[in-house]
């Protein structure tokens, strides 16, 4: 229906103010392309959900433009609607109605017809292992089986962008990991654009193509998740020395790094860690600069940044109001202050 | 002979809602409970009332088939107060969110709301209008009066339901939705003459029926089940109808065209 160029999701400064003031977005722009899976990650209360609402025409901008598949979200709505599918955070399924029925009213709704429902519905079941829920009504399956259901519903009129609020919250590892492998199928296979939020950073690292980082209503990075990794430093080398006495020769040796990003010396007893481009392409020359300067090493250790350390270096913190992070002090505080969970 | 066939969305909607109706059977006996018992309690109570000259000189002849439509709008207004809190769940649910996502024509949701509405009020007001014809009341126009009084009836429950959806698509609330529907539903029986003939209700209530819409359907019923059919009030009745119709009925759709904001 419409000329398969351009990118699927755009968005041109969109501003949310909300009834009384609050600003949920300030002026987010981005570009997603057809075919890719897109992930939106951001602390909670950043404005992923707004942009999300936006994007599926469930929320108007304030100001600035959404457009999917070329469809502007606000004037076009109807044309976007045809393009799309959406499971948000709450699950959306009728408990009164079976899993099979569930599924075929949201292909009758989306413009299926009538067996082409029913088969779809069929399939999904399947495809979600809920075969055996597919006459049980969705008010007595557990948790996890109706957020695979509400997932399967996004799916059943085959959209061409996919938008997914936090998905894998509330589904067990198995379910996570089939869903990620159902979604780089459609990715792949189908063309389908896949637009998610997510809190779990390490899924977004390993199954997104490229990821956006919001803070606070504001975009604050966009790029892949090597790309991300690679400007916080995308590897860590931490050199214990042996003997605490070299530390300024060791130092200062370490400055000639091929692919140094950032040293930090560190007091007595710490290692002197560099941040590095490539953690494994820079461990054999860290090795021979100290050694030409004949400085003893007692230990080196090697890991990847992980696109935590991308969050944190981009919105100055955890996810905020997460109580494991944020620990038991500060959720309180978070209680007692009201703060949105999300 | 392929089953392949366009699906009207309203059918399906209406089907979707109909179902949650039969799999919550309690649902249904809750609207229908009061008005059953009411019809029997009152009907007792008041039922020397038929034996005044009064009520017979306005040419009613049983108390049991005058107070029968009554209580048939009472069930309206009981489902009716329902089809709003089923919004609010959906609402809730993220079913909505569903539902306005899809390319369907917002309207369409409202459509298969109360199509579904329709078919519970008629079946409830059938079982109403059954336990009276069980109780002994007879219509006085017969089978067409009935019929009329159940079709009446159910029309009103629409156009009732589209107000509690108004409410429900406004306020987004269960509690808020559930107090305004209560508080709407006793007042609007009681300021008609549900319980005592019109004529014989003071000044100041006639006058606020007159603004009733179910004071007219309450009406045109006793008269179809107790005192014989009277063509200027169904006129008066359609009109009612046909003007409450006209306000509300846009009105939830336009609520549910901005649902999405």
């Amino acid at each position: 229906m419409q000329a398969q160029t351009g990118p699927a999701i755009e968005a041109d400064h969109l501003v949310k103010v909300y009834p009384g003031g609050k600003t949920a977005l300030g002026g987010v722009s981005f570009a997603v392309g057809r075919g890719e899976i897109f992930g939106f990650l951001g602390p909670n209360g950043s404005g992923k959900t707004t942009t999300v609402r936006i994007l599926v025409t469930l929320l108007r901008a304030t100001r600035g433009a959404g457009r999917v598949a070329g469809f502007d979200t606000a004037r076009e709505a109807h044309l976007v609607r045809r393009v799309i599918g959406y499971a948000g955070q709450s699950v959306g399924v009728d408990d009164d109605l079976t899993a099979s029925e569930n599924l075929a009213v949201t292909g009758f709704i989306h413009g299926l017809r009538h067996d082409e429902s029913w088969r779809r519905a069929a399939e999904l079941l399947g495809d979600f292992s809920l075969a055996g829920a597919g006459n049980v009504r969705a008010g007595r399956l557990s948790g996890g089986l109706r957020r695979r259901l509400d997932l399967a519903q996004a799916l059943v009129h085959r959209p061409e962008v996919l938008f997914l609020d936090e998905p894998t919250t509330g589904l067990d590892p198995q379910s996570r990991n089939a869903l990620w492998h159902q979604l780089r199928g459609l990715s792949r296979d189908g063309g389908t654009t896949v637009f998610l939020t997510t809190q779990y950073l390490e899924e977004a690292d390993r199954a997104c193509d490229r990821v956006a980082i919001l803070d606070g209503g504001r975009l604050v990075r966009v790029g892949t998740p090597a790309s991300l990794k690679e400007e916080v430093g995308g590897g860590r080398l931490a050199v214990m020395l042996g003997d605490e006495a070299d530390r300024p020769r060791a130092t200062r040796a370490l400055g000639y790094l091929p692919g140094l990003v950032r040293l930090e010396p560190g007091g007595a007893g710490d290692p002197v860690v560099a941040y590095v481009r490539d953690a494994r392409a820079s461990a054999a020359p860290v090795v021979g600069l100290l050694s030409a300067e004949g400085i003893g090493v007692a230990a080196l250790d090697q890991a990847q940044a992980s696109l935590d350390d991308v969050f944190l270096r981009y919105t100055g913190d955890r996810p905020r109001g997460e109580p494991a992070l944020a620990g038991a002090v500060s959720s309180v505080f978070v209680a007692a202050h009201g703060r949105r969970r999300r | 002979m392929s089953r392949d066939v366009k699906v009207f969305v309203p059918v399906a909607l209406s089907a979707r809602n109909l179902l949650r109706n039969l799999r919550t059977p309690m649902l249904v006996a809750a609207s229908l409970a009061q008005p059953v018992i009411w019809l029997v309690l009152f009907s007792q109570i008041f039922g020397a009332l038929a034996g005044t000259t009064a009520f017979e000189r306005l040419g009613y002849q049983s108390y049991l088939a005058f107070f029968t439509p009554g209580m048939v709008v009472l069930s309206m207004l009981f489902t009716a107060l329902q089809s709003g809190m089923a919004t609010v769940t959906d609402i809730g649910s993220g079913m909505m969110d569903k539902l306005l996502i899809s390319p369907i024509r917002r309207s369409a949701i409202l459509a298969g709301r109360v199509a579904a509405d329709a078919i519970t009020m008629l079946v409830q007001a059938a079982i109403i209008l059954g336990a009276a014809l069980l109780m002994g009341a007879r219509p006085r126009t017969g089978w067409p009066g009935a019929l009329a009084l159940l079709a009446c009836a159910t029309a009103f429950g629409v156009v009732w339901a589209c107000l509690a959806n108004l409410i429900a698509l406004r306020t987004r609330n269960a509690e808020l939705t559930m107090v305004a529907g209560l508080f709407l539903t006793l007042p609007t029986l009681f300021l008609t003459p549900a319980f005592f003939p019109k004529p014989l209700l003071p000044g100041w209530l006639q006058a606020a029926a007159a603004g009733n819409p179910a004071a007219y359907v309450i009406e045109t019923g006793q008269q179809l089940m107790s005192s014989g059919n009277d063509w200027g009030q169904d006129l008066r009745t359609l009109i009612a109808l046909a003007a409450a119709g006209l306000v509300l009925v846009p009105a939830a759709a336009a609520a549910f065209r901005a649902a999405a904001r």
